[in-house]
């Protein structure tokens, strides 16, 4: 094993770590009532931002719409309307196994 | 705090979801490793104390180039970690220090997402302790089986796997969008991603675009009146 490869894990394990901990361990008690505010929107923000490109951007850019965004439209019609879960995701991948199989 | 066994549980199944996936990314990530050259083991171990798979996948092109290059490509893609984090903190308030510490190990994308979403809007420590474990050990398990026996996942599966995390995010994103702030606040996002994704490099397109359409939802509030459900 080269140590040199495991300097980089070791750089890359406080990479990851201390974004995550820090906000959790340097947090006070009280948090003011503006900041709680926003804290409630990361969460639909952070999740949209990392599935949209995800979905329309497969390749780094804009995809032109095609079978291939079915199962999305899909997950994303059925869990509005329903607001479960399972039914969400069900739906996206029988569409993705339809699109699959008979691609 | 107590713990709940059947917190756990809960945790535990809704994990479940992610097995397949987590485990051929694994795998994935485990032969790719080999090919530039990195050890099985180093892979591994990478797999068990980094734990991120974005950050790992990243590393991968810039392996024999600086490690303190390796390390800070590794650290703007888990900035959004700190938002995610943030955004728990005050519902963790409670919990001792040496718990929140442990906790901040098992945060990803996709327990965050599970947490997040929960009907009960609690963040209890032992779901978040449950639903680590089956996204965890896949991940180390299908790392290794790619890294040691170096496993090829057939060309034709790749493109529908991969279909299947953007299907359970947007799940889990529309979940999370209650209220009508929360809905305007999610396209935002959506939108600010995509345009970041096409102008910005590496990750930093969700934590400018997680960033500027959160801070949009305290002022969507006063526009956009009443706690209404979207």
């Amino acid at each position: 094993m080269n140590t040199r490869d495991l300097a980089v894990v070791g750089i890359m394990i406080l990479a990851v770590y201390l974004p995550k901990a820090l906000p959790l361990l340097l947090m006070k008690d009280r948090i003011s009532p503006g900041v709680q505010r926003w804290l409630k929107y990361v969460a639909p923000a952070v999740l949209s931002a990392m599935v949209a490109p995800a979905i329309l951007m497969p390749e780094g850019r804009l995809a032109v719409p095609g079978w291939e965004q079915a199962p999305f439209l899909a997950t994303l019609v059925v869990t509005m309307l329903s607001r479960r879960m399972f039914a969400g995701l069900a739906a996206g991948l029988a569409v993705l196994l339809a699109v699959t199989l008979l691609k | 705090m107590e713990w709940n066994i059947r917190r756990v549980g809960t945790g535990l199944r809704d994990g479940l979801t992610f097995v397949p996936s987590v485990a051929i990314l694994g795998a994935i990530f485990g032969a790719s490793s080999r090919a530039v050259g990195i050890s099985p083991w180093v892979a591994t171990a990478m797999s068990i104390f980094v734990w991120s798979g974005s950050g790992q996948f990243a590393a991968l092109p810039l392996w024999h180039t600086n490690g303190l290059l390796v390390g800070l490509s590794t650290l703007v893609l888990s900035l959004r970690f700190s938002l995610m984090t943030a955004s728990m903190a005050p519902r963790l308030a409670g919990a001792p220090l040496w718990l929140r510490a442990l906790l901040a190990f098992g945060i990803t994308d996709e327990n965050y997402a599970l947490v997040i979403s929960r009907r009960s809007g609690q963040m209890e420590p032992d779901y978040l302790a449950g639903s680590f474990v089956p996204i965890y050990i896949p991940w180390i398990a299908g790392t290794a089986a790619g890294a040691f026996f170096a496993a090829q996942v057939p060309a034709a599966w790749t493109g529908p796997l991969n279909a299947v995390f953007p299907i359970v995010f947007l799940a889990l994103a529309v979940l999370c969008s209650t209220t009508r702030p929360a809905a305007v606040v999610a396209v935002l996002g959506a939108i600010l991603a995509v345009a970041g994704r096409l102008y910005l490099p590496g990750g930093w397109y969700v934590i400018v675009a997680g960033l500027l359409a959160s801070l949009a939802g305290p002022l969507l509030e006063r526009l956009l009146p009443g706690e209404e459900r979207a």
